[in-house]
């Protein structure tokens, strides 16, 4: 009896020892706003410009339920959008991660702002240099005007 | 019978605009006044039968008849009357038929008012207006055609086929009515909603309205009559245009608010910016003509800017109707794509060519020259980069850069947001600069010092303006920043207007209150204007408040339960029920209790509606001048009376759009409204003379 009783102390201790040795690991709790949070950086596979955090198409709701299992299994916000880029390609986030692409999008309006604030400035300096033109001599317009309005203030002063 | 009658009208208004085209440019080459008085006759009779074609429609709609396939497809039996009305511009087909319309009323309403005061001008305005006109109807006529009816033949196997056709083919006759009413599929949820019934509207009559001043504009280089005449003819023109153009996108980002449910008013989504595009340009352009009126100047950049708003209005039409948006592959399929795109690329292509004729004929030259860095004229001048580039942005992020990736590296991309939101900003924080510097420089010549002194009250108040908002508790350095740029254009606009004020006061010795008004009187364009800026202001400030401080929070709750949203506001969830309404849809409804400092202060209804076609969210919304507290039911999982999902923004300050908006349409509103008549005697004497100087030609 006494050696059964030893041999079933052992065992337990083992258990609780060999349980020590491999912790479970604690369950990680996902909210919706974790949710959203990765999903706003995403956009929806089907409609065009759609966030992925709005989007109520059917492959959204799928994707959402990605996202949540994988930040469940602990990645990062980074890896889950790498994930999405690698296997969906760059249309699925806001600026590509290409850097070629990511050069395209973001260069385009620099070059303009350069190129307008040059050449608006340039305008600029030479319209102060040069010397005004007469106006147009076959369109009497301005004259009239002029009259016209001469005219105007005379009959509004009466 | 009524499609017959829609049809010939449609057919009768192409054959006149193309008449009018043809006997405008006849006449204007040949100086014979009774052809141009034949092509105004004819332009203006393309209104009463485009009347006569919408009517058909409606009528059609209002009494369901639903062997028009149109009909069919944005009514059916339980679709109330109001939506019958509207779904005149529901879809493609009738919304092509109304911007027509809409077209041809301007088109008549052009030829009525300037026709006396431009003759010079008008054969070249008819041409180009009724250019325009025409290439529409003729998408309507053969291409979109909202008159066609479904109709069903017996092949030689005995089988019965559906036939879509204009008149009765051979051996056809009509479905039963029951058939075709139980096939009707209704007008789109998302269309149900006052915001888009209005919207539609107010954004054509804008985008149609800068086709008389881009028409004027033509004439200008086709007549080589290069003086400001074709300027002072539009000023109203364009203004209108403006008007309705800022109420269309106010109606738009309204309605995305209350029926897409995301909480917001602007995704940057490519057919809200192909809208936004003529807006800007078109402010660009209402700023630069005032250089050529004053000075006489940038009598080139004018032309180029009205050419480019009227593109880009082009542009917006067909890259929204054709599926450029979609993919550049679903361009080349849709039916009117390639028609759209030539006519698009044709006319940029044609008027840029005539500026650079004009321009190489040096009769594009300016008067006067800049005198200063900081005249007025270089302050415009600015503002017009600043525009232009935001224009070019917006276009690169919405179509350029998406378009060339998927075209030349087979990449599909998206720039969405995280885009806008980098390159945007510091572009709309100059313009408020510039909107705070431009009304105290001058025109011609003005020296740092006496701008600084102009700027000293304007920079205290917006100083003041910051140390309430700190007082407040906002730390946040951006929206401090934000802020302050802001409220100096605003408190220029009020200052200048004081000042104004204060001038007439001294020198006239009036209250206040009648100077103000007698300032208003005299010079409507410039208050009314700075009412404007005041309304820009307005919505800025309620932009800056709405995007950088807004509260997301999406939670489960339970019934009778509370999910906590920030330390201030909770929401609880008190009931739930089904109902149906009257047009069959069933509703999923919420009853919620909002809760701030554990205080009830109002109950919601967020609901789902679900229509055959698909669900939609409508939030419930508890909004004051401080914020909206916005509710929606989220269906990501099953709802029920025991639980539900509900997702809760809180948008500070996001109603001051609307309110600057409204403002906005105000200021513009008296800018627009017609000075006081002339004196009938000034009139009788001045008119001979301005008689003889409307020769013909060129």
């Amino acid at each position: 009896m006494g050696r059964l009783i030893i041999i079933l102390l052992s065992f337990l201790i083992s258990i609780v020892v060999l349980a020590q040795d491999e912790p479970q690991p604690t369950p990680i709790v996902v909210t919706y706003d974790d949710v959203n949070a990765v999903a706003q950086q995403l956009y929806c596979p089907v409609c065009e410009n759609e966030p992925l955090h709005t989007c109520g198409a059917p492959a959204c709701v799928q994707w959402r339920e990605e996202i949540r299992e994988q930040l469940a299994a602990g990645r990062t916000s980074e890896q889950i959008v790498d994930y999405f880029v690698t296997n969906y390609g760059d249309r699925v986030v806001g600026i590509p991660q290409d850097d070629g692409l990511r050069l395209l999008s973001i260069a385009g309006p620099l070059v303009v702002l350069i190129l307008g604030g040059l050449l608006g400035f340039f305008a600029i300096q030479r319209w102060r240099n040069t010397r005004p033109m007469q106006p147009h001599t076959q369109h009497p317009t301005t004259t009239e005007d002029e009259s016209y309005r001469s005219q105007l203030e005379q009959d509004l002063r009466l | 019978m009524l499609a017959e009658i829609g049809v010939v009208a449609l057919g009768l208004a192409f054959i006149a605009s193309m008449y009018a085209i043809v006997a405008a440019i006849y006449g204007g080459r040949t100086h014979q006044e009774r052809w141009v008085i034949s092509a105004r006759n004819a332009a203006i009779a393309t209104f009463p039968l485009m009347l006569i074609a919408c009517l058909v429609l409606v009528i059609a709609l209002m009494n369901g008849e639903y062997q028009i396939n149109y009909v069919r497809a944005t009514t059916d039996p339980s679709t109330p009357d109001f939506y019958r009305f509207t779904a005149l511009w529901g879809s493609q087909e009738g919304s092509l038929l109304f911007w027509s319309s809409i077209m041809s009323l301007f088109a008549m309403l052009a030829m009525l008012i300037n026709w006396h005061n431009e003759r010079r001008l008008m054969p070249y305005v008819i041409a180009y207006s009724m250019a325009t006109l025409a290439f529409f109807l003729f998408l309507s006529l053969f291409l979109e055609n909202p008159f066609e009816r479904v109709w069903l033949t017996l092949g030689e196997d005995g089988q019965t086929r559906v036939v879509d056709s204009l008149f009765i083919p051979p051996n056809a006759f009509p479905p039963t009515l029951e058939s075709l009413a139980a096939d009707a599929r209704g007008l789109n949820p998302l269309l149900r909603h006052f915001g888009m019934i209005i919207h539609p509207p107010m954004l054509y009559l804008g985008f149609v309205g800068f086709t008389i001043p881009f028409a004027f504009a033509m004439a200008a280089l086709a007549s080589g009559d290069l003086s400001t005449n074709w300027i002072k003819a539009t000023r109203r023109w364009t203004l209108v245009a403006w008007l309705f153009l800022s109420l269309g996108l106010i109606l738009g980002g309204r309605w995305a608010y209350d029926v897409l449910g995301w909480g917001g008013y602007w995704g940057w989504d490519p057919v809200e910016n192909a809208a936004f595009l003529p807006w800007l340009i078109g402010t660009a352009f209402l700023h630069s003509v005032m250089i050529q009126e004053k000075r006489g100047m940038l009598k080139v950049w004018n032309m180029f800017l009205i050419i480019g708003t009227f593109s880009a209005v082009m542009f917006g039409t067909f890259a929204t109707r054709s599926g450029l948006i979609e993919s550049v592959h679903s361009f080349a399929r849709s039916e009117i794509g390639l028609p759209m795109f030539i006519f698009w690329a044709g006319i940029t292509l044609v008027s840029v060519s005539m500026i650079i004729w004009r321009w190489n004929r040096g009769e594009l030259q300016d008067e006067h020259h800049f005198a200063g860095w900081f005249s007025r004229e270089t302050m415009f001048v600015l503002n017009n980069i600043v525009f232009i580039v935001l224009a070019v942005a917006i276009f690169w992020g919405s179509f350029g850069a998406p378009i060339i990736s998927e075209l030349f590296a087979g990449e599909e991309i998206t720039l969405g947001t995280d885009y806008f939101m980098r390159v945007t900003p510091p572009l709309f924080a100059l313009m408020y600069i510039l909107m705070g510097v431009a009304p105290i420089s001058a025109w011609g010549a003005t020296s740092i010092n006496r701008m600084g002194r102009a700027m000293v009250i304007p920079l205290m108040l917006t100083f003041l303006t910051l140390v309430l908002i700190v007082l407040l508790g906002t730390r946040h350095l951006v929206a401090l920043v934000a802020y302050g740029v802001v409220s100096l254009a605003g408190w220029v606009a009020v200052y200048e207007t004081y000042r104004g004020m204060m001038a007439r006061v001294r020198t006239r010795h009036e209250n206040p209150l009648v100077a103000l008004i007698a300032l208003f009187t005299r010079n409507r364009r410039r208050y009314g204007g700075y009412i404007v800026h005041l309304g820009i202001v307005v919505i800025g400030i309620g932009i800056i408040g709405s995007t950088l401080f807004q509260i997301e929070r999406q939670g489960l709750i339970l019934r009778g339960e509370t999910l906590q949203i920030n330390d201030e506001y909770a929401l609880r969830f008190d009931d739930f029920t089904v109902a149906q309404a009257n047009d069959g849809r069933i509703m999923d409804i919420a009853t919620v209790t909002v809760i701030r400092n554990n205080k009830e202060i109002a109950q919601l209804q967020p609901r789902i509606d679900q229509f055959p076609s698909m669900p939609m969210s409508i939030a419930g919304a508890h909004s004051t001048l401080e914020n909206d507290f916005y509710v929606l039911l989220v269906p990501w999982e099953n709802i029920s009376a025991e639980s539900a999902i509900f997702k809760v923004y809180i948008n500070p300050l996001v109603n001051l759009v609307w309110w600057g908006g409204l403002i906005l349409i105000l200021g513009t509103i008296i800018s627009v409204y017609p000075n006081d008549k002339i004196p009938v005697r000034v009139r009788s004497t001045v008119q001979p003379q301005l008689a003889t100087g409307a020769a013909w030609g060129d």
